[in-house]
């Protein structure tokens, strides 16, 4: 038996980051986020849903969806910060960002809402239950996504009802 | 075997551990696993039971049994298979067995050629958060063991790639972990089968 030689370079900094980005609840979680991941043939695709898609695509009827747009922009409103400041402060793509937050019918990646939920240091899990990339047996998740999502209006500036509505949405999303 | 100082992350405090990273153990290393973890696994059951919380909502590898894998590989094609794990001081945090023959990339562009697969990778019963019956005691174990695979797929000349079947509960490790979803596997129990991209472990390596 003769393995390779590896090169594994392994520095604290490096495990630093790697544990910031592990879920709390990615190896077991009990009584709470039972997850399983969707398959693609769950997901709807621009070819299911009709060419007029491709181009144009449509707000999600999704209330998950629409309070996970919701909570982003408020998210960053708050921080004072553009779409372009936020796209460029977590590396993810601004197109892609404008899609979650107008809640447009499309899958976001899984990294891009890694990368949110670090710089908003919070779990990723809800961020995926809302996404749609996980299916969560979290019916009050669901409850709270229609109740936020009913709750807020796209502003400039945060009103006191959408600042008080955003920080109601957090605790439910961390408790 | 050679032996790599690498780090993984107290829970409690934050503060980086230094650990090893054995990267070619012998299968009867997955014995004294075994010997380690099989009381605390036995303790979280009973915990659960006395909570009584539903079996589907128990860890999926609680049922997994270390020493039997070590008898599985012990017939197998020791050029097949690699066992590494984590060790601090005499304690084994997490370990892996990887595979390198006839397991093929699923996605594109590379769809066909070789990747390194990850047969089996734990943590230690110690190192799971569960919801009110523990806090995870170490972080970090799993990324390091999967970055050892990667660098396995380096070392073969495959560009990092590697693949796995996943337990549902860890989907969300996975991903994070860069990994792709390809497909639920009916080949294995309908397990959801991920790879990760030779252009993403690039990135998670730090060789861009």
């Amino acid at each position: 038996m003769a393995h390779e030689t590896l090169n594994i370079n392994v520095t604290p900094e490096w495990a630093l980051e790697q544990a910031k980005l592990e879920p709390d609840v990615g190896v077991t979680s009990v009584g709470g986020l039972a997850q399983r991941i969707r398959g693609f043939e769950d997901v709807p695709n621009a070819e299911q849903e009709g060419a007029e898609n491709l181009s144009t695509p449509s707000m999600s009827a999704d209330p998950r969806r629409q309070s996970l747009g919701k909570f982003i922009e408020l998210s960053r409103r708050r921080m004072r910060l553009s779409v372009e400041q936020l796209a460029e402060k977590v590396d993810v793509d601004l197109a892609e960002l404008l899609a979650i937050e107008k809640a447009e019918d499309i899958v976001p990646e899984p990294r891009t809402l890694y990368q949110l939920a670090q710089f908003l240091r919070m779990r990723v899990e809800p961020l995926l239950e809302l996404s749609g990339l996980v299916v969560a047996k979290s019916v009050s998740l669901t409850e709270s996504a229609v109740r936020f999502a009913a709750r807020s209006e796209p502003m400039d500036t945060l009103t006191k009802e959408e600042e008080e509505a955003l920080n109601w949405f957090v605790k439910e999303l961390t408790k | 075997m050679s032996v790599h100082t690498a780090y993984i992350i107290d829970a409690a405090t934050g503060d980086p551990v230094q650990v090893e990273l054995d990267d070619d153990l012998t299968v009867d290393v997955l014995l004294d696993v075994e010997d380690q973890w099989k009381v605390p696994r036995e303790e979280l059951r009973a915990k659960l039971r006395a909570l009584g919380v539903a079996r589907k909502d128990w860890p999926e590898s609680l049922w997994w049994d270390w020493g039997m894998k070590s008898v599985r590989l012990a017939f197998g094609d020791p050029n097949d298979f690699r066992i590494m794990a984590l060790r601090r001081q005499a304690v084994w945090e997490a370990a892996m067995v990887t595979r390198s023959k006839n397991h093929v990339a699923l996605l594109a562009p590379d769809i066909g050629k070789p990747i390194v697969y990850v047969d089996f990778l734990e943590v230690a019963p110690w190192n799971w958060t569960i919801d009110k019956i523990q806090n995870r005691k170490f972080k970090a174990s799993g990324p390091v063991l999967l970055r050892a695979a990667l660098e396995q797929s380096y070392a073969k000349g495959w560009d990092g790639r590697v693949g796995l079947h996943a337990l549902p509960q860890a989907a969300s490790f996975y991903l994070g972990q860069g990994l792709q979803f390809v497909k639920n596997d009916p080949a294995k129990q309908d397990l959801p089968y991920y790879e990760i991209s030779a252009a993403e472990a690039l990135k998670r390596t730090g060789r861009r």
